[in-house]
C-alpha cells in the first residue's frame, strides 16, 4: 500500500467555468484540474485565457478533433512567430527566437527537418537499442534493493540526458552542466527553482553557445554522431549559420529531456497507483513494451500544450480570432477525452489503439523523437523492474509549477 | 450498399514526402511496412471494412500527409 493508492484519480472540480484559467500556473497545481478541463471542453471547446501579469492571452483548443485540425492548418496557425504562449510581451518573458524548425513553417521547416529526421527513423532508433539499454542498466545498477531514492533526479532525468548526449556526441564531463541548463530553461515558472525568467533566457542562450562551439569542433573533426551530421547540413549549397546550429543543439537537448523524464516519472507514479498494471507489465515486459510505453506517455501528457500564432483573421466554431493572436492546443485535455479513450482515467497498459496526442496532433511538427522516447520509456521500466521488482513510490509527487510541462520535481521511491 | 458494391480504395505513399516515422506502420502493421532501409512499402492493400477503416485513420494521422487513398 502506498499513499498514492488512496487518492482519487479525478476529483470533481470546485471551479466555476469562468474561474478556469489555463494561463495561470497555479491552476495546474490543483488536484481537480482534469475535471475542470473536462467541464471547460464540454461548455467551451474554444476559449480565451489571459495571463494575470500581462493581461495578454491566447485561444485554447481542448477538443481532440479540433487539435488535429489546428495542428495541420499551419497556414492559419503558424509556428514561425513563436510557440510559447506563456511567455508574453510586457512580462519581461520574451525569449529570443530559436530560428530553427520548431519555429518555422513549411516549406522551410520541411527542408530543415529532412536533415535531422533521418537520425530518428525506426531503423536508426532500433540501432540505438544497445546503448539505451546499457545506459538504463548502468543507471539502475547504482542502487540496491531497499534504497529510498529521489526518482526524478536519480533515475528519470538521467536516462534521456545520457541518451541525447550520446546521440549528439557530448563529452560525459559536460553532461551535468547541460542538464542543469536544460532544467533552468523550463523551470522558470516555479519559485522553488529560484530561476527568474531572465535566468531561464540566459540558460537557453548558454545551451546554444555550447552548441555553437561543439558544431565548430565537429566541423573540424567530424564523428559519427548526429550533431556532426547536422553541422554539415547545407541549404542551397550554403552551410547553416552557426547560431542556427546552436539552436538545433539547444532544441534537441531541451526537447528530449524534460519531456521523456516527465513521462518516466509519471509512469512510476502510475505503476504505484495501479499495482495490477505493474504486475501485468512484470508478467510480460517484452510483449507489452509498446502498448505500455504508449499508455505511460498518454497518461503523462508531458507537454501540456503547444502554441501557434494566427496569421489571418478566421472564424472557428463560431469564434472569431484575429491576426497575431496566440492559440494553444491542450493535450492534457484531449488525452483524457472519453469520446476518444474508453475510461480515460484508467491507466491501462494494454490500451490499443492508443492514439493519444502527447507527441502532437499530427502535422508538420509531429514529435521527431517519438520513436526514441517510446524506447527509452519501455527499456527503463524493463530494467528497473528486472532489478527492483518491488519498486514503489512512497510519498506523494511534488509537481512542477508550470503551464507548459506536466513536470514532477520530486518523487520518493523505495526500490 | 451491400458489401460487394463497395469499391475499395487503394492506398499509396509519396516517398518524396514520407520521412519514415513509422506512424502508419504502428497503426496498421498488416498494410504498412518499413523495410530495413527505412523505405515505406504497402505490403497489402486493404481488403476488409475493418482494414479500410484503420487505413483511413492512418492516412489522416500521417504527420507528413504522405499517404493518399484513391
Ligand atoms: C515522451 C517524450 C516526448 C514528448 C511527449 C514530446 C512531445 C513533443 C511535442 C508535443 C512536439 C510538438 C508537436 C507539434 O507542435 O505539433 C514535439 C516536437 C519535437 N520533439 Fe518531442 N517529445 C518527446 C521526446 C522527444 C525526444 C526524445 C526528442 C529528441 C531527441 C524530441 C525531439 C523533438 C523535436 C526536434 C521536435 C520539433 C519537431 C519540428 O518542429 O519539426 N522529442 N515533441
Ligand atoms: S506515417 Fe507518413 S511519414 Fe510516417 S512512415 Fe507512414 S507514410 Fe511515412
Amino acid at each position: 500500500m502506498t499513499i498514492l493508492e488512496d487518492q482519487p484519480i479525478n476529483p470533481p472540480t470546485t471551479l466555476d467555468l469562468d474561474e478556469i484559467n489555463l494561463a495561470d500556473p497555479d491552476f495546474w497545481l490543483r488536484p481537480d484540474y482534469h475535471d475542470a478541463l473536462a467541464k471547460l471542453r464540454a461548455a467551451r471547446p474554444v476559449s480565451w485565457h489571459e495571463h494575470h501579469d500581462s493581461g495578454k492571452g491566447f485561444w485554447a483548443f481542448l477538443d481532440y478533433e479540433d487539435i488535429i485540425a489546428v495542428t495541420r492548418d499551419w497556414e492559419a496557425f503558424s509556428s514561425k512567430h513563436g510557440i510559447r504562449v506563456h511567455h508574453d510581451a510586457g512580462t519581461g518573458q520574451v525569449r529570443p527566437g530559436t530560428n530553427i524548425m520548431i519555429e518555422m513553417d513549411p516549406p522551410e521547416q520541411t527542408a530543415n527537418r529532412k536533415h535531422v529526421s533521418t537520425g530518428f527513423t525506426p531503423r536508426q532508433v532500433r540501432k540505438m537499442e544497445t546503448y539505451v539499454r546499457e545506459q538504463a542498466i548502468r543507471i539502475v545498477s547504482e542502487f540496491e534493493r531497499g534504497d529510498e531514492i529521489e526518482f526524478v533526479g536519480d533515475i528519470a532525468a538521467r536516462l534521456p540526458m545520457e541518451i541525447i548526449c550520446d546521440i549528439m556526441g557530448v563529452d560525459p564531463a559536460d553532461r551535468p552542466h547541460l542538464l542543469d541548463l536544460s532544467n533552468r530553461t523550463l523551470g522558470d515558472q516555479d519559485p522553488d527553482y529560484g530561476v527568474d525568467p531572465l535566468e531561464g533566457t540566459k540558460a537557453t542562450l548558454e545551451l546554444r553557445e555550447y552548441g555553437v562551439q561543439l558544431a565548430a569542433e565537429r566541423l573540424e573533426n567530424p564523428g559519427d554522431d548526429l550533431f556532426s551530421e547536422i553541422a554539415r547540413i547545407e541549404v542551397d549549397g550554403k552551410p547553416l549559420p552557426k547560431e542556427q546550429l546552436g539552436g538545433y543543439f539547444a532544441l534537441l537537448i531541451a526537447a528530449g529531456n524534460e519531456t521523456t523524464r516527465t513521462a518516466i516519472t509519471h509512469g512510476m507514479i502510475a505503476f504505484s497507483r495501479f499495482p495490477d498494471q505493474k504486475a501485468l507489465f512484470q508478467s510480460d515486459p517484452v510483449g507489452l513494451e509498446q502498448s505500455a510505453a504508449e499508455e505511460i506517455i498518454r497518461w503523462a501528457s508531458p507537454l501540456r500544450h503547444m502554441g501557434r500564432v494566427l496569421t489571418h483573421d478566421i472564424e472557428y466554431r463560431g469564434v472569431r480570432m484575429r491576426t497575431g493572436e496566440k492559440a494553444a492546443v491542450w493535450y492534457s485535455a484531449s488525452n483524457r477525452d472519453p469520446a476518444v479513450f474508453d475510461d480515460p482515467f484508467r491507466f491501462d497498459i494494454t490500451r490499443d489503439p492508443n492514439l493519444h496526442q502527447s507527441f502532437g496532433g499530427g502535422g508538420p511538427h509531429f514529435c521527431l523523437g517519438a520513436n526514441l522516447a517510446r524506447r527509452e520509456v519501455w527499456v527503463l521500466f524493463q530494467e528497473l523492474f528486472a532489478r527492483f521488482p518491488d519498486a514503489v513510490a512512497v510519498a506523494d509527487p511534488v509537481p512542477l509549477r508550470s503551464v507548459q510541462v506536466n513536470g514532477v520535481k520530486s518523487l520518493k521511491v523505495r526500490l | 450498399m451491400t458489401q460487394q458494391d463497395t469499391v475499395r480504395r487503394e492506398v499509396s505513399v509519396d516517398l518524396d514526402v514520407c520521412e519514415a516515422s513509422g506512424v502508419c506502420a504502428r497503426m496498421v502493421r498488416e498494410v504498412f511496412r518499413l523495410d530495413d532501409d527505412d523505405v515505406l512499402t504497402i505490403a497489402h492493400q486493404p481488403d476488409t471494412d475493418e482494414l479500410d477503416r484503420r487505413v483511413a485513420v492512418a492516412v489522416r494521422r500521417c504527420p507528413k500527409q504522405a499517404l493518399s487513398l484513391h
